[in-house]
This record gives C-alpha cells, structure tokens and sequence, in this order.
C-alpha cells in the first residue's frame, strides 16, 4: 500500500468512527481508585514468602540465599548437578557476581544467537518481582535478557528481595516511567515457565520457552 | 464433524471461511460426534471449575467487573480521541501506524510489507483478528509462508482447519488425531504423548523463527496515553515471534484500546482469570516502539495496523455497541451449554460461542448470518461471566427481532403462527374457546396409539418436540374453567 | 393480604392442579387470592422468538388486565421475569413503558414471595421422598432466586434435599429454541439428567412450568422414574 493509500485508509476509518459517535454522549471517566485487588494474603507482610508461594503454585522452582556468595555457591551446585556445559547470561549485575566462579563456559547470550539458541541454560537478573502474583519483572533497556531468559531451556533469574514489590499496580506504575520518564521498549512480566495444554488440556511445559524457571532470591531477611 | 476447511474461504465476507447460515446442520453434525462432544464437556467443565477457583483469590470479582467496564464504556465514548492519542504516542516512539478500513485492506498490506522487506516466511503468534481477516490464505496467495507458532493455531494450520475456540483453538482436537496428523504431515513416530508432540513443534517452530524476518502479533490491549500495547500468552511463542524477527507487526481492532498505562492493572486481573482460570499467564510483554540503543535484542521496526472492518458500524448503534467491550477471554464459550454441546465449529464463524453469536452478525450482517441470534437458549450464563457485563442475552434478542424485521420472507410459518398467537392472546374470550378445542385434539396427539403417533409426525412442531421428548398432553379442564367451576 | 394470581399458560392448560395447589398455599397464610380470568399469556414465546410487535401487543394486554396495586404472584419463574421486565418491550416515551415499570415491583415469584413476603412455614407439607432442585435460568438469573425454594424444601419433614452439580445449568428449553433446533435442546436437557440419574432422587423440582415440562417429557422419554414436579406440588402434600 502507498503513501497515499495509508492516509486514505486512516481517513476512511476515522471518518466511520467520528460519524458513529455523533450521538453517543461521552460517560464519565473511568472511577480513579481500581478496586478488586487481591483478597489480603495472610503473608502480605511478608512479601518474599508471597512471591515463593505464588510462583512455586505456577511451577517455578524458588531457592532462598542469605547473600551474593550463597547465590554463587547455589549455581555452582545446580551446574554441577546438572552437567550444564554452555550457559548464557546477560550485563545484569547480580549475574557476573553469581557467575564469576562457574565451572562451565559462559557468554553473553544477546551477543550471539546461534549460541544461544542450542545452550542449556541462561541466567539473567530482574528489575523487580510482584509478590501479588509471583512475577518476574524485566525492564529491556536495563538488561539485555529479552532472549537469554527465552531460548535456553532453563532459565535461572537472580533476584533480590528488596526487589519485590506488592502487586501488579505497583510493578505498573514503576515502568511506566522507567526509562527516563516513559516505558522502556519492552516490559516482560514472567510467571512460571513456558507451558501449553492445547493438546486435549495437558500440562506440558517448556512448548517455547524455558521448561524449567528457577529463581535465586537473595534473602537475608527471610533466612 | 467436518472439518471446515480453510480453500473455502469465501472473498468477500467480512469475516474469513465464514459459514455462519450452515448452524443448522453443522449443530446436528456436531451432535452425532462422540468423541468431539466429550473433549468439549471435559475442556468446558475444567475451565469453568478453574475460572471459579481463581476468581475466589479476588477480594471483589463484582467491583472489578463494573470498574473494567466503566473504562471500556470511557474508551468507546471517545474512541477517536483515544486512537489519535494513541497514533500520536506510539509514532513519537518509533512505532509505524497505518489503518485498514476491511479485511482485505488489512492483508494487503502485511503482503506488501513482507514484500517490501523480501521475506518469504511470515511467524505469527494467535491472534484471533488475523483468523478474522483470513491473514493466512491472504499471504499464501502471494506465495509467502506464514507459520503459525502457538501449538493449538499450528496444529489447526497443519490440519487445514480453523478454530474452534478463542483460547484454545484446537480444543476438538483428541491427543490421538493430533499424533496421527503430525505422523502424516511431519513424519513422526506413529502415536506420540502429549510431551512428545509438544517437545516436537518445539524443535521445528524454532528454526521458523530463527528464519523470518518478519513477526505478525495480536494485540490485548493497546494504551492510548503512551502508544504501547501488551500481549499476553502462556508458551512464550509471541514472545519468539516480536524479538527474533528484524520487523514486527501487531493487528488490533479499533476496539482493543484503554485510555491510560494504570487501566492495564484492572484487565491484568480480570482476563487471565476469566480466560484460563489463571491469576496471570506465563507471560506478559508490553511493547513500546523498537529497540532503543544501546539494546541489541528486539525489532528494528515495529509496525500497529488498525483494523475497522465494521466495527465503526456497531459503534453506531447504542443497542449493541457493548459488544466492543469484549476483551476476548472466551469465558462465555466455557460456560454456554450451547457451545458445550456443539463447539465451534458449528457457528461457521472464527468467533464461536455466544460472543460469536452476537459479533459475527455485527461484523458479517444479519443476513451472513440468520441462525446465530437463535443458537442460544438465552439462559444468561454467558453474562454471569463476562468479566466486562456484557449483556449478551440482551444482544441476542435484540438480533432476533432484527432478522424478523428485516428478513420478511424469514420463517414464514413461525410469522404466522406469532401473529395468530398475539392476536389471541390479546382476546380472552377467543384464547379460551379456541384453547378448549384444540385439547382434545392435542390430548390425542399426545397418546401412544399408531394413529396418535401419525398425527403427530404430520405436524412439525408436535415432530420436532416428541422425537425425543414424550408430548405433555393438556388437562381436560383448564386452570380457567376448573376456577370458574369452584366459584360459581 | 389481598393477591393477585398470575398463572400462566403452561400451567393453565397443561397442569392445571399446580395452579391450584399455589392458589392452596397462598389461601393457607389467610390472604385472599383474585384470579382474572382474563389473562392469557405474558408474550414471551413471541418476545424471545424476536416478534417484538406481538410481544408488544401481548404485553399491553396483560397490562391490562394486571391493572391494580396488589401483589401478583407467579407459579412460574420466566413467566414473572418477562412480566418484571415488560418495560424493555416500550421505548421510554410511550405511556405502557411507565406502566410496565409500575408493574414490575408488583410482580413475585412464589418461592420468593412465600419466603420473603409471607415467611411461609413448609413444615407442614407430608411430602416424602428424595429431590433435587432445578434452578431455571430466569429465575436465578433475572430475579435472583436461588436459596427461598432450598429453605422451604429444608422445612419440609420427608424431604431429603440433593444438590446436583449443575443446578444452574440449563435444561435445554429455551422457548423456540426446544422446536427449532429439537436435537441441541434434548442434548442439553441430557447433560442434566444425565447426573441426576445418578443422584438416586425420585424428583426434580422447580418452579419453573416450563423448564418441567421440557425436563418430564425427557425423562418420560428415557423411561426414568424420575418426575419433574413443581414446588407448589410438594408443598401442598
């Protein structure tokens, strides 16, 4: 379509619109306060347990730390254990403290596609997480783990219990203007792993995304 | 069931493979199909149960239902305001926004694009608005690959099918009939588990999205205050489609819009819930515009084409306009046990169940299609759950009186029959006498004797009820004359 | 209390002693009950089947003969909610649209109007026997019923109550829709009773006429032993 087609076309549908809302009568704004938020979980207070508790009921998998070394010490074991050769991690900060001792091969997964795309796992830092509803919350312009969290089939997300917050009102209202007063390019929100049941309603995870989601959360508050 | 197939797609319906006028016989079909009816009462029934559980977590499912719709209403109101904010928004972001005024518009211009860009093989993620444009037969046309990616849309694009539900597209399909297509399309081993298949479409769908340059998504909704749009799924395949492509484009109704960034915290509660009885889905992406430097992931271009395609008619129309309030959860189509019964396919249309129902006439006109409007029992399930209140009952009665009034040689029989009926009804005297002849009558019909049983196959109505029900035989006396009787 | 009796078509020619046995109750708790031999139907064959001419006309009339201020009771749930909502039938200028809205706070379904209005004690009832409870659509959906006729069954000594799972789902009536697409109908109807069959109950109670007379012509059909019978049936025992 051309130039002028496109602006013919904005015109027809605009036009159809406007005429259509000749003589409908703008109703009120939409009442400010939203209600209907969650029923106030016994946890609330503790937000790091509520987060746990939520994602784990989705299927990710949640190991508590007391610190920067326990992290370390934890994914040295989880690679050992699970002969991970090839790994992916991102600029995340969290992610060079937790990986600078691996006894495996790590590169930068936004670097390198073809990489990426056979590894066997990649590890990446989060913006924040919503206890609300056990989200992970991944801000592009902050970290470069839009594809290190997607292609490998394990992804591992080091977060920090001060990262956490509330709900989804509140990990809304933080990207909204992250990116120096707007949204970043991509907000990801991520509850638990990749998972289909278009096949007769069978659960099977990791259809395109990561099978397994594990989350290092860093919490010397909750140890 | 016959399996629609997708070459039948006719031209110059605004909807795609619309068969809507054929409810009839694809219901009967429907019904004689076991095996289909099965996966449809256990799919149904899951999530309905899981629709229930999840809305008990919410501390006041009723005020968020009002507050969803307050801003739908708002948004309706003052769509043009709230598209040309939007236009304005994403274009400050680098986001590209055209408009396409029909369905083919629509495709022509994803044609041209892939075009433009030299791409041979088009990735979509599912989107309800591309079945409804009939985006997949459009691009093929013009010797281009779109492959679907989520599983249920590639297993129906595999099996040359359409949709039979707006969540889960192949909910008709059995673990069996899938293993024994990808044995036949793919080569695999012969009756594979529902890992296998799944672990299967993984590894082919990968090297389709390392090789488009091109991703085609839906949209759920649309922020006019700063031009994004978010996209909600579980398998991670929409993720897939808008970052490894070099170009993406989403399509949206004009409908899919809400006026401000914070609105998305009502919808985020509200549909995955009534949608798959999740209190979120795996994942949410939020776009707004291309990648920015320094980032090295993401889309170069990313394009929003709006799409009218007889929207701007139902808003137009104060009665039936709410329809534009439907945020696709399909949580109607769980709960109809009209759809229960006869499942998706059997509206001809790609928007099934009762919203289906009730849209498709809308975008289609009455006409395309007459027995949608009638497909329903109007029970008012379907409005218990919609998580934005439309009153689809309301619609549905509403089209029906439509097609009576605009189709007169319609029905002719049931015209008659209405127009005796009301003409009684409003003369007592004559009501009375001419229901006191007609019980004896009646009260034969209802017998079980041959001659009874004759009777009542030489009358339709009298056939249609006692070919599976007995025939309620009236009292001798009537309520009327037994009163009359006492008090005189 | 001076009542109204609106007893609708169905249970005018069709079961006529339910008419009577609700017209028995109401007598019971001393109020006195008129019947306009007048009405005929309230429209809603017309109404649902998208002939909004005839409904009109079929409404106006009853209208009319429902003229008054005392209360009207209805054996019948969809029957009373077509009756409630008689003012969607008229555009808001028309004179019978104000009418229709003066009807509306008039009309009462029986289980709710016992219960609600006239505390209505069923323990009396003998009744004996296992039931279940149909919630038809219109009355739990367009009037909100849905614990008054569980609370008078409660009441009731012989009666033991059993909940099916899909109480509230519908029985495949719909009207029209039960002639003209018969097959889908009976579908429905058998995905209820397909359950109820297994609940071991010797009844399917409602008060809905119609949603009865689809369910007891089914099982009439599937050669049950399950009847469908009406509230009013029970209570009067």
């Amino acid at each position: 379509m051309n130039h002028e087609a496109a602006n013919k076309a904005r015109a027809t549908v605009m036009d159809s619109i406007k005429q259509a809302l000749r003589n409908v009568r703008a109703t009120q704004s939409a009442p400010p306060q939203i209600p209907g938020r969650p029923k106030p979980m016994d946890s609330v207070k503790d937000l790091t347990h509520a987060f746990r508790t939520r994602l784990e009921s989705v299927g990710g998998q949640v190991h508590l730390v007391p610190d920067a070394c326990g992290a370390r010490n934890l994914l040295r074991t989880l690679v050992e254990e699970n002969d991970w050769q090839e790994i992916a991690v991102t600029d995340g900060p969290l992610v060079a403290q937790a990986t600078d001792e691996l006894d495996a091969t790590t590169f930068e997964g936004s670097k390198d596609l073809d990489r990426l795309a056979c590894c066997s796992m990649g590890i990446t830092g989060v913006q924040h997480a919503i206890a609300e509803t056990g989200t992970l919350v991944l801000f592009s312009h902050a970290e470069a783990h839009r594809l290190t969290s997607l292609l490998p089939p394990v992804h591992i997300a080091l977060v920090d219990q001060s990262q956490i917050v509330l709900d989804l009102g509140e990990a809304l209202s933080i990207a909204h203007k992250v990116d120096g007063g707007e949204p970043p390019p991509l907000v990801t929100f991520i509850t638990g792993p990749s998972r289909t049941a278009d096949i007769e309603l069978t659960m099977v995870t990791g259809v395109h995304g990561p099978r397994e989601l594990i989350v290092i959360l860093i919490a010397p508050d909750s140890l | 069931m016959s399996s629609p197939n997708r070459r039948t797609s006719q031209h110059n319906a605004p909807i795609a493979h619309l068969k809507a006028n054929d409810f009839k016989n694809a219901s009967q079909a429907a019904l004689q199909d076991a095996p289909l009816r099965r996966a449809l009462s256990r799919a149904t029934d899951t999530f309905k149960q899981r629709r229930l559980g999840a809305l008990e977590e919410v501390d006041d499912w009723e005020a968020l239902r009002t507050h969803g719709r307050a801003i739908k209403d708002e948004t309706l109101s003052r769509l043009d305001h709230h598209l040309l904010r939007f236009v304005d928004q994403a274009t400050a972001r680098g986001t590209q926004v055209h408009f396409a005024a029909t369905r083919e518009e629509a495709c022509t211009w994803i044609a041209d694009l892939a075009e433009r860009l030299d791409v041979k093989t088009v990735v979509k993620s599912k989107s309800m608005t591309t079945e409804e444009i009939g985006l997949n037969a459009a691009l093929e046309e013009r010797d281009l690959h779109p492959v679907e990616t989520d599983l249920g849309e590639w297993i129906i694009q595999l099996a040359d099918e359409t949709p039979s539900h707006i969540i889960v597209p192949a909910i008709h399909k059995s673990r069996e009939s899938v293993a024994k297509l990808f044995e036949e399309r793919l080569g695999a081993e012969p009756d594979l588990d529902a890992i296998r298949l799944t672990q299967l479409a993984r590894e082919i769908l990968r090297g389709s999205y390392l090789e488009a340059e091109l991703g085609v998504s839906g949209i759920n909704f649309a922020i006019a205050e700063t031009g994004s749009f978010l996209v909600l799924e579980n398998e991670g395949n929409a993720r897939l489609t808008t970052s490894l492509p070099r170009v993406h484009v989403a399509i949206m109704g004009i409908e899919k819009l809400l006026p401000r960034w914070a609105d998305l915290e009502t919808f985020l509660r509200l549909l995955p819930r009534s949608g798959t009885g999740q209190h979120l889905t795996s994942y949410q992406s939020i776009f707004t515009g291309p990648k920015r430097n320094p980032e090295d992931e993401g889309p170069e271009e990313v394009h929003v084409l709006i799409l009218d395609n007889g929207r701007s008619k139902i808003l137009d129309d104060d009665v039936t306009r709410e329809t534009l309030a439907c945020i696709r959860c399909g949580a109607c189509l769980n709960a109809c046990p009209v759809y229960a019964q006869v499942g998706g396919h059997a509206y001809g249309s790609v928007y099934p169940g009762p919203i289906g129902a009730i849209l498709t006439p809308q975008l289609a006109g009455s006409k395309e299609a007459v027995p949608l409007p009638g497909a329903s029992s109007l029970c008012g399930a379907c409005r218990d759950v919609c998580p934005v209140k439309i009153d689809i009952p309301r619609i549905l009665l509403h089209q029906r009186n439509e097609v009576t009034r605009k189709l007169p040689m319609h029905a002719p029989f049931e015209r008659l029959a209405m127009k005796a009926f009301a003409r009684m009804a409003c003369a007592p005297g004559l009501w009375h006498r001419s229901l006191a002849l007609a019980r004896p009558f009646l009260r034969f019909a209802a017998g079980s004797s041959l001659p009874s049983r004759a009777l009542r196959c030489m009358i339709p109505p009298l056939a249609a009820w006692s070919k599976k029900r007995s025939l309620p035989g009236p009292a001798r006396h009537s309520f009327r004359q037994r009163y009359q009787r006492k008090n005189s | 209390m001076h009542l109204s009796l609106f007893v609708t078509c169905v249970i005018d020619q069709l079961c006529p002693k339910v008419g009577e046995a609700t017209l028995t109750l109401l007598e019971q708790t001393g109020c006195t009950v008129d019947f306009n031999p007048r009405q005929t139907c309230c429209g809603q064959p017309a109404c649902n089947a998208g002939y909004e001419n005839e409904a009109q006309q079929v409404a106006r009339h009853t209208l009319d003969v429902l003229e008054g201020d005392n209360p009207i009771v209805v054996p019948s749930g969809s029957c009373a909610a077509q009756l409630k909502h008689y003012d969607q039938l008229f555009p808001a200028d028309d004179p019978d649209h104000e009418r229709a809205l003066a009807l509306a706070p008039r009309i009462h379904e029986l289980s709710e109007f016992l219960v609600d209005h006239l505390q209505y004690d069923a323990s009396r009832s003998g009744f004996k026997g296992i039931l279940t409870w149909h919630d038809a659509c219109h009355s739990l959906r367009e009037l909100g019923i849905k614990n008054q006729p569980r609370q008078l069954l409660a009441q009731v000594p012989g009666v033991e109550l059993i909940e099916a799972s899909e109480c509230e789902t519908c029985c495949g009536f719909g009207g029209t829709f039960a002639i003209k697409l018969p097959d889908l109908s009976v579908a429905m109807t058998d995905r209820k009773l397909d359950e109820i069959e297994t609940l071991g109950v010797d009844g399917i109670v409602s008060t809905d006429a119609s949603c009865l007379m689809q369910l007891g012509s089914r099982l009439a059909n599937r050669g049950s032993k399950i009847r469908a019978l009406h509230l009013a049936e029970i209570l009067t025992q």
